[in-house]
């Protein structure tokens, strides 16, 4: 099969799982307790603004009545009305994502630095010293909560060591860059304001380390598995007798085998992030779709909780087809497998 | 045939290092681009600034005023429009940001704001207000009456914020001409001129400007609330400089502020953070210095450890309003007055106090005693043998002894408010001892308010701290105890007393404030005779506040405004040298 059919499969199998899964969050969303005309209104608002809000927000229609005109609205790039922000759902994706989506593209990238370092010095020096050293560190991280890492981290790079900011941004005194993609990194930098961009990069290293720690730890213990695993094997040896050096046998014999398991776990971590990121986006104060997602969530924000469930799952699903289309890459065996249909 | 040097682990090693050493030198980086730390007037802080209702004459600011920035933690949601946010957290920032027609003063009385003057018809049913002249919005345009009978139809149309103390009695707001407004009621509604401290008046040409249409309220589309989400249409002495929604209202001042009444180091700036940031987090932010005012939220141990810590101080202000244990009358066995007196004495007051919540002081009534109008009227205090003598007397004894699986009653807590489990404890405990079985139940907040808003639903006991919107005890004590307000959070009591609400409406059409205050204090002893509720606290606001903020409410309570949100008044603030 050709790479563009199977990106077509699986993006018209995406648009059926995402339907399933909005009627599914739909339906829970409104069989949870609460009313969300009245957390609209305000709990001293008289019965009559309670009813006219909830006729507004079609609250008074039957279930797949509400869920059909929901539909059709989403068709418009409507997402609904949030009874939290008090505006539409789509402007609140449109600015609390693309804040979370910078923190995780940092995490991420911290994420798969740190397995391919990590993992690959761990496998290159199995149960030697330096492996040792990763694989206790690697417990460590992956049993610590990310929002108890980041708690730490916070105590000790900034509060003691002062070198990072405690939480939120920007610094006090630096303008926010002209809005213009709504990740402050890149608006900055097109806007020419380096020292702001450093400056929001400097606020998100804490909070990107601590997200990514334990997916990292845990990324880089398969790395390391799949290097020891592949390490003995034949073609290894053979490359070995045949005097190829170390370094390439590494590199080009090695490592993109030994890669694979670690990339599919690799990209669903990655997409996990930002449903994983809502405790360090509190303890760190980012302005993300996480912690946004709690707030709705708490105050049974009926549009918000189904518009914040159906991006995690279109991210994990364009995760998924990334890990495959990258797995495919590397293990070449797939792909002649698929030529061979 | 040559060989490539053989990977040493050094070189990995080197590598390790090098990727380390690039993220060190990215935070340097970022610290280096750090902008320098905001300047600040260095001085003794020996002046204070008194706030009357009196206007001051225009203060002059310092020429060149240096940047002084304080961040303050508050909770969500902030609405800073004064037709839809109502809330402890939405107020703090509506009274620096807009201007009512009268102010409160520490005393208790309201004094005129914007409003110069008024008269009152004979009958208590037409007030007219002469405003003053000269008052400029922060668009630039001048307040004029007109603005100010906007505010109102405004407020009357959305019927969220504080529309609920307008609509019951407001028929009609009209401009008599450029600077006299007249509010016709519907009935005489006696702490009317008390209640205007919630009228927060908006430039009727700047909300017009932003209407959205197709709206809900007809020819006036959305009432430009969706624009007032992140801007203001105020006059206030700070203006609005950038809203985050659930992340940050950033006022800045407004120098032309018709009232002055600045201290001459008040904030030039000042930052609410609208979703505190945890404990930990506030915490690390206090102590580097990157948050001058904590959120009243925080557990006794934290505001304590705070307190300890050099250049921090934990502050007290006095704030009307109650913490309550609300009994439902009409959930056997509370139905009866003598097991509700029975719980009543079965509380151990002072140990909750001394162990739970000792920043707080002692209820002793259905009021706060900071309200005006509050009398000491406790009758009940913990003592066992008395307990028992009332529920000797109530229509289940000996049966709730005998049986007490038929009788369960349920306290519901809220899980976000931690403290309130260990109050509820108490009581369970010390009922138990006199054969009474409470059961705690932990009900998350939106839970609560759909729990309460029916009595089939509603818990044995609900626990709740409720404040009083404006300084009047006669509104206070009808919000909470009148029968329109069953079903709402101030009251799970579902007392329906139909003596109780005659005394509560007489109360209210009372304009001599005297004999209003004289009925208030029969109908707390009417209360407290019936016990439909337990008087656990009148609650503080307390804060940890960093040395170099000095705010005149917490240090001299004669400068105390006891009404939510009015507490925070940030152009009497003075900010030092962090």
């Amino acid at each position: 099969m050709k790479l563009s059919t199977y990106i077509a499969k699986r993006t018209f199998y995406i648009i059926f799982s995402m339907v399933g899964l909005s009627i599914l969050v739909f339906v829970l969303a409104r069989v949870l307790p609460g009313d969300p005309a009245r957390m609209a209104a305000g709990e001293r608002a008289p019965q009559w603004v309670v009813e006219q809000l909830r006729t507004q927000l079609r609250l008074d229609k039957p279930i797949y009545e509400q869920y059909f005109y929901w539909l059709s609205n989403v068709f418009h790039g409507d997402l609904g009305y949030s009874v939290v922000t008090k505006r539409s759902v789509s402007i609140d994706i449109l600015e609390y994502l693309p804040a979370s989506m910078e923190l995780i593209i940092l995490a991420a990238t911290f994420q798969i630095a740190g397995t391919l370092i990590l993992g690959a010095i761990a496998g290159q020096f199995s149960f030697k010293w330096p492996d040792n050293v990763i694989r206790i560190s690697a417990y460590v991280g992956i049993s610590i909560p990310a929002f108890v890492l980041g708690i730490i981290l916070q105590l000790v790079f900034s509060w003691w060591l002062g070198l990072f900011p405690t939480q939120g941004v920007l610094s006090p005194g630096l303008e926010r860059p002209p809005l213009v993609t709504g990740m402050t990194t890149l608006d900055s930098l097109i806007a020419g304001k380096f020292d702001v961009f450093l400056n929001v990069l400097w606020h998100m290293i804490l909070p990107a380390t601590a997200l990514c720690m334990g997916c990292m730890m845990q990324d880089a213990r398969i790395l390391r598995s799949g290097m020891v695993e592949n390490k003995d094997k034949d073609y290894i040896l053979m490359a070995k007798a045949q005097g190829i050096p170390e370094r390439r046998i590494m590199f080009a014999h090695l490592f993109k085998p030994s890669i694979i398991p670690a990339v599919t776990v690799m990209g669903l971590d990655a997409a996990a992030l930002l449903a994983n990121a809502f405790l360090v986006e509190i303890v760190y104060y980012w302005p993300g779709f996480s912690r946004f997602g709690i707030t709705v969530m708490l105050n049974k924000d009926l549009n918000a909780i189904v518009a914040l469930v159906l991006v995690i799952g279109i991210i994990y699903a364009v995760a998924n087809i990334v890990v495959d289309v990258a797995v495919a890459y590397l293990d070449p065996r797939i792909r002649l497998l698929e030529k061979g249909e | 045939m040559s060989e490539e040097p053989k990977v040493s682990r050094r070189k990995y090693l080197q590598i390790a290092g090098g990727t380390v050493v690039g993220l060190a030198v990215g935070g340097a980086l970022g610290y280096l681009a750090k902008p320098s730390e905001v300047t600040t007037v260095t001085s003794t802080l020996t002046e204070t600034v008194t706030v009357t209702g009196t206007a001051p004459p225009p203060t002059t600011l310092p020429p060149t005023p240096a940047k002084r920035l304080v961040r303050i933690g508050n909770a969500w949601p902030i609405y800073l429009d004064p037709a839809v946010g109502q809330d402890f957290a939405s107020q703090r920032a509506q009274t620096n940001v807009y201007d009512p027609l009268v102010w409160p003063s520490p005393q208790g009385p309201v004094t005129p704001w914007v409003a110069e003057s008024w008269t009152t018809s004979p009958d208590g049913l037409v007030y007219t207000f002469k405003i003053k002249n000269g008052i400029k919005f922060h668009s630039g345009r001048e307040l004029t009456a007109e603005d100010v009978a906007f505010s109102m139809q405004r407020v009357l149309t959305i019927g969220q914020g504080y529309g609920f103390i307008f609509a019951p009695y407001v028929k009609e707001a009209k401009a008599l001409d450029k600077y006299t407004v007249q509010f016709t009621l519907k009935k005489v509604f006696g702490p009317f001129v008390s209640a205007l401290i919630r009228l927060y008046i908006v430039d009727k040409e700047e909300v017009m400007a932003h209407i959205k249409t197709p709206g809900a309220y007809g020819e006036f589309g959305d009432y430009a609330t969706e624009w007032m989400l992140v801007h203001d249409a105020g006059s206030g002495p700070y203006k609005v400089k950038e809203i985050k929604l659930e992340n940050y209202v950033h006022v800045e001042i407004f120098p032309d502020y018709w009232a002055g009444g600045f201290s001459p180091r008040a904030p030039t700036e000042a930052v609410f953070l609208p979703t505190a940031p945890s404990p930990a987090t506030q915490k690390t932010m206090m102590l580097g210095k990157e948050l001058e005012v904590s959120d009243q939220w925080q557990s006794e141990e934290w505001l304590s450890d705070m307190d300890a810590q050099p250049g921090i101080s934990k502050k007290t202000q006095l704030c009307a309003a109650e913490y309550y244990h609300m009994l439902c009358c009409k959930k056997p066995p509370l139905d009866d007055v003598h097991v509700r007196k029975a719980l009543a004495y079965c509380f151990d007051y002072q140990t909750a106090m001394k162990t739970i919540y000792s920043r707080f002081s002692e209820s002793r009534s259905s009021l706060p005693m900071s309200l005006p109008g509050a009398i000491d009227c406790q009758l009940y205090s913990y003592d066992l043998t008395k307990a028992e003598e009332e529920l000797k007397k109530s229509k289940y004894y000996p049966d709730i002894i005998d049986n007490p699986g038929k009788y369960v009653m349920e306290f519901h807590v809220m899980p976000e408010v931690p403290e309130r489990e260990r109050d509820a404890l108490l009581l369970a405990d010390q009922a138990s001892r006199i054969g009474l079985k409470i059961n705690l139940v932990k009900t998350p907040w939106l839970k609560y308010i759909e729990i309460m808003s029916k009595v089939e639903t509603a818990p044995h006991i609900a626990c709740m701290a409720i404040s009083a919107y404006f300084p009047d005890a006669a509104f206070m004590l009808y919000t909470k105890y009148h029968s329109s307000s069953a079903g709402h959070v101030d009251q799970n009591e579902y007392l329906q007393d139909p003596k109780l609400d005659a005394m509560l409406e007489d109360a209210l059409a009372s304009l001599d404030e005297t004999q209003r205050l004289a009925k208030c204090g029969e109908i707390q002893k009417y209360i407290m005779d019936v016990c439909p509720t337990l008087y656990i606290y009148d609650w503080n606001i307390v804060e940890a506040v960093q040395d170099y903020v000095h705010i005149p409410s917490f240090d001299d309570p004669t400068q105390t405004i006891k009404t939510e949100g009015y507490s925070v008044i940030l152009r009497t603030w003075e900010v030092g040298t962090p």
